[in-house]
């Protein structure tokens, strides 16, 4: 009988094109759009060279230790990038450059060291620090010989000034690249798990019989009803954790979205966070007893809501959500998903991770003891004539 | 007994849709449930299906309580909602065979009833057809065949033929009655009189809850008095002689319009003859000459004073 | 005007419908204002990082004046020192920088034996740049002197290199129209508003077509005296008496929220495009309504073309960091043209003809590309009607 229901319910389910698309279609599509979107992230965000106009005047031609200096950052060494870009053109041109907004700022010499730029920024503070600490060497030199004359006279004793030393080492962060666009997938991942709410209303009210016609058809049947639900939320699961694993496949091979590599525990993140979407769906189902149209509305802001504080929108606001309310990292079901998945490519132990789950699973439990408590009720007070169909 | 109904009461409410109702349908016969539309047909079906809580009252079917787990009456249960349960990602024969699959575990047995059901209902050249390609009629046929497949005992129609062109009805209704020769036994509503007197061999007439009238179609209208209605086109007739109309035996009510007699009969032998008589003796010419005998309508006009059908 | 009454009264059932976009954008508004902090455009600022300064050491006189030092150049932010903390911190972009001054650090800095400071923060970002290049200025100018006077004390260390690190180079602030920061929200307002915009228009269009396309209906329609052109002209009509609506409603928030920050010339050049993109997601709509014959449909190509273009176009995410091949792309969707259009418009430093010039062709290539989709709505209503009526 379990399998008679299940087959069924799989069979339509899967020819259930406008759940499909919204629950798989449109994610990958989604996903699709996030890659394009961020597809200079990471070069956008890097450093490099930064731009500006010297002016070509008398007071630069004769100035050669700064010649010397900006030959220094705008030469590349090595495979890093260099500090600036330099363009040696005349004043006008140095400005209009500076209007289009093609170079950063502009360095006059007149005859001391002037940046002329049109805004404060990280850019413009880089080509003021290089100015800086071209002044400041000097300074420093002028200090100790002032307070050091024999070193003057006896320039084999001194200890020229080097910048190159380098006091700083880089640490890794974290296990893999720090890389917030991933949070963007993640928080797709977890919208696309709840959207298995979908699936989650549809069961229900198709057991219902004040819900729709063949869940009356259902209750008149010799069959418990609670059998037909597991059935239906069952075929539901299958279904959603496939279209899940299908949109995580499409997401690390095709638009290479780096995850960790504990497949395993990532296909776990999606066989639990489906299963708490559709219990979502069901319990939602169960306990609003209006159209189909309200109850999707309301499975809609709730998903999207909780999407949007896992960083769907910004990533970083997920962060800034639960910094601020630190309870908000525990009762969002997305955002335990997208931190499940966060947690595993990020961090070298597992214990967030499993919290995560545990706290899924507690979650589908939650949902699944309402959606008991609110469909077991055998009679109904009224039963709506509903008019089938789309 | 099949179903007996004791004292049924059912409030929406501040409204009584089923007011102390108490009915009883016999092993084999096809009882009507007849009343106008909002009269209480579905709320009673589906109290009686323990699909609806009710106020007060008992129910039995097969000579049990009826209650949403008594699975064992259930199972020889067949029910035909008013509006289409079909899943519109299934063919026709997998929407049977899932609804069949509810009642029957037997695989082979179940393919049997399908085929069965499949026949039954005529959709055997639309077996791999999904429902949004069927016409409304074949639907219908479609939402029987899902209610009848398990062969129950017990089939309860709730308004099958509304909408339906009358080709699929009298198909539907033809059908009905092979099921009830096959050993079934039926409950039909509709607010179509006509097919109730046609199929029916026990009528229920009910309005605003209540019973109105119980019995087979010539018991009800034995109830009334209206006994034939005699209409005869064209003919011209002055005062005196419809004087005397009113005064033949039986003539209870006698309209005249437009050149067109009416005469209500009250029950009697050789009313139209008389009728006839007078006018051939009085050399009097005529159109056309119907007699009618009553309908159900009359029967529910003269109980509640309102027409059947709004 | 019957059928003009219609498509009041199909509008009218969509406004809740219509609403939420409004609230979204609303709030999304509302969010964007509070964030971006007010800059000021005449005086120069260095700009600042967000730090996480760790010193496992207890502060030294050295470190101390490193710190201080530091305060210029960034913004230190309190994180938990747990690891976990500290990664999620630098995730999320709470901090950019972690820097970790290691135990015995200033013993042995001024032993002058080789030290090594642990830094973590995303590699290779300008943020990282720049206080790597702060950081060992003064480190590199406290170890010149160290070299050079030997037995320095750390309070002289400390008081020379400040002094030094104290020598500014002037800059000169150009102001420009719109200040820099409030550019940058101005724009990101202006961008999302064509999502809005789009939403609007095809679901508000969309579903009138949908409704007033049903083949029974429009039959009846045609059959009504109401002469054909005259359906066409009320229905154009209702078209545009909508889009303009919508436009209006959306300038007028525009007013309300930015109307001060923004000076007459660039304020009407941007409700221009507004405009020229609302005509355009009108004759995307109108081609929608006439191609499509279901609601799921609708909402399923509503949601895949707006967010596509959208998110392509760079109506979400700024345009800089999209992929070259992306953007190329994209050149064919409106929104590409509409949001270049309002970032180069509102960065603009003074507006001429000549520096409109070219940008005037953006406005020009959304109207062609709206007269196109209008070309192709038009076959398609062709096509159809001709099978309809085969």
């Amino acid at each position: 009988m379990f399998a008679h229901v299940f087959k069924y319910r799989m069979k339509c389910f899967l020819g259930d094109r406008v759940t499909l698309f919204w629950t798989m279609v449109f994610p990958i599509l989604l996903s699709t759009l996030f890659l394009m979107a961020f597809s200079n992230f990471s070069k956008a965000t890097s450093f490099t060279g930064i731009k500006v106009a010297v002016v070509n005047n008398d007071a630069y031609q004769e100035n050669r230790m700064f010649q010397e200096a900006l030959d220094s950052v705008t030469e590349k060494q090595g495979d890093e990038e260099q500090l600036l870009s330099m363009e040696l053109v005349s004043l006008e041109e140095a400005e209009t450059l500076l209007d289009q907004g093609e170079v950063h700022g502009i360095i006059l010499l007149d005859p001391d060291i002037k940046l002329v730029v049109n805004q404060s920024g990280f850019n413009q503070s880089i080509i003021k620090s290089f100015l800086d600490q071209y002044q400041q060497v000097s300074a420093s030199y002028a200090t100790l010989f002032q307070m050091s004359p024999e070193l003057l006279a006896n320039r084999d004793a001194l200890k020229d000034y080097s910048a190159n030393y380098d006091f700083l080492v880089e640490r890794n962060p974290g296990k893999n690249e720090t890389d917030i666009t991933v949070t963007y997938f993640y928080a797709l991942l977890a919208m696309t798990a709840l959207y298995g709410s979908f699936w989650g209303i549809r069961t229900v009210n198709e057991v219902q019989a004040d819900q729709s016609m063949k869940g009356a058809r259902v209750n008149l049947a010799p069959v418990h009803k609670m059998k037909t639900l597991l059935a239906g939320i069952l075929a539901a699961w299958i279904i959603q954790f496939a279209e899940l694993s299908i949109l995580i496949l499409y997401m690390s091979m095709v638009l290479k979205v780096s995850f960790s590599n504990q497949v395993w525990c990532i296909l776990l993140t999606g066989l639990v966070g489906s299963l708490t979407g559709i219990t979502l769906g069901t319990m939602v189902g169960g306990l609003i007893r209006k159209s189909d149209g309200i109850k999707t509305g309301v499975l809609l802001g709730i998903t999207m809501t909780l999407s949007g504080f896992a960083g769907l929108y910004f990533a970083s606001f997920k962060y800034v959500v639960t910094k601020a309310v630190p309870v908000m990292a525990y009762i969002n079901p997305a955002n335990l998903i997208t931190d499940a998945l966060y947690a595993l490519y990020y961090y070298d132990t597992y214990e967030r991770f499993a919290l995560n789950i545990v706290l899924l699973l507690a979650f589908a439990a939650v949902f699944c003891l309402l959606t008991y408590l609110s469909v077991r009720r055998n009679r109904y007070a009224s039963i709506p004539s509903i008019q089938e169909g789309d | 007994m099949v179903i007996k109904v004791e004292n049924l009461v059912k409030r929406y409410g501040d409204l009584i849709a089923v007011d102390h109702l108490s009915l009883e349908v016999r092993q084999g016969e096809i009882f009507g449930l007849l009343g106008p539309n909002g009269s209480g047909k579905t709320t009673l079906i589906n109290c009686i299906l323990a699909l609806l809580k009710y106020d007060k009252g008992s129910i039995s079917v097969f000579g049990k309580p009826m209650a949403p787990d008594a699975y064992d009456i259930k199972k020889d249960i067949g029910v035909i909602m008013q509006n289409v349960a079909v899943f519109n990602e299934l063919t026709v024969y997998e929407n049977i065979d899932y609804f069949c699959g509810l009642y029957v575990r037997d695989k082979t047995e179940r393919k049997k009833l399908v085929e069965e059901a499949i026949d039954f209902v005529g959709l055997n050249d639309f077996r791999s057809f999904y429902p949004k390609k069927l016409s409304g009629g074949l639907l219908r046929r479609l939402n029987i065949a899902c209610g009848i497949a398990h062969k129950p005992k017990l089939i309860i129609l709730d308004e099958p033929t509304v909408a339906v062109d009358p080709q699929s009805r009298n198909n539907i209704l033809e059908g009905i009655v092979r099921l009830n020769r096959l050993g079934a036994t039926i409950v039909y509503t509709s607010h179509y009189m006509e097919e109730v007197e046609q199929i029916c061999s026990r009528i229920m007439i009910i309005d605003k809850g209540r019973i109105i009238a119980t019995g087979t179609k010539e018991e009800l209208k034995s109830m009334i008095n209206v006994g034939e209605i005699v209409s005869v086109e064209s003919v011209e007739l002055d005062q005196n002689l419809l004087d005397v109309i009113r005064r033949l035996p039986n003539a209870s009510q006698v309209d005249y319009e437009n050149s067109n007699l009416t005469v209500t009969f009250t029950k009697g032998r050789n009313n139209l003859l008389n009728l006839m008589d007078l006018l051939r003796k009085e050399n009097i010419s005529y159109g056309s000459v119907y007699s009618k005998l009553p309908t159900l309508n009359d029967v529910f006009l003269e109980f509640t004073g309102r027409q059947l059908r709004d | 005007m019957p059928v003009f009454q219609a498509y009041k009264r199909v509008i009218k059932k969509c406004i809740p419908q219509l609403l939420i976009y409004i609230f979204v954008f609303v709030a999304f508004a509302a969010i964007l204002m509070t964030s971006g902090a007010p800059a000021s455009t005449v005086q120069f600022d260095d700009a600042r990082a967000k730090m996480a300064y760790l010193d496992e050491a207890d502060s030294s006189i050295l470190t101390e004046g490193l710190k201080n030092y530091l305060l210029q150049y960034a913004d230190f932010v309190d994180v938990n020192h747990d690891q976990a903390s500290l990664q999620d911190a630098l995730f999320f972009e709470e901090v950019h920088y972690i820097l970790r001054i290691p135990a015995g650090f200033t013993e042995d800095f001024m032993a002058e034996r080789p030290v090594e400071i642990e830094k973590i923060s995303r590699p290779g970002t300008t943020t990282s740049v720049y206080l790597d290049m702060n950081i060992s200025k003064f480190l590199n100018t406290a170890r010149f002197y160290l070299a050079n006077i030997p037995g320095i004390s750390q309070r002289e260390l400390v008081a020379l290199v400040s002094r030094d690190l104290a020598v500014e180079t002037t800059v000169e602030v150009r102001p420009t129209a719109v200040n820099a920061d409030a550019g940058e929200s101005l724009s990101i307002f202006y961008n999302y508003m064509s999502y809005v915009i789009l939403n609007l228009l095809i679901l508000g269009v969309g579903t009138f077509m949908l409704v007033f396309n049903q083949l029974d209906l429009r039959r009846r329609t045609i059959c009504s005296p109401v002469p054909l052109r005259q359906q066409n002209m009320q229905i154009l009509f209702g078209n545009l008496i909508y889009a303009v609506v919508c436009w209006l409603i959306m300038m007028g928030m525009g007013f309300v929220l930015y109307g001060k920050a923004m000076p007459a010339k660039q304020a009407m050049l941007v409700a221009l495009n507004g405009l020229v993109f609302t005509f355009v997601s009108l004759s995307i709509s109108f081609m929608i309504g006439s191609a499509l014959n279901s609601r799921n449909a609708l909402s399923a190509v509503t949601n895949v073309l707006s967010l596509g273009m959208c998110f392509t176009g760079g109506a979400f995410v700024p345009q800089y960091l999209i992929g070259e091949q992306v953007l190329s792309f994209s050149r064919i969707f409106p929104t590409y043209w509409y949001v270049r259009f309002n970032n180069e418009i509102i960065s603009m430093a003074n507006i001429t003809f000549d520096s409109l010039k070219p940008r005037l062709g953006y406005l020009g290539m959304q109207l062609g590309i709206a007269v196109a989709v209008l070309a192709v709505a038009l076959v398609i209503i062709k096509q159809r009607r001709q099978a309809e009526n085969a």
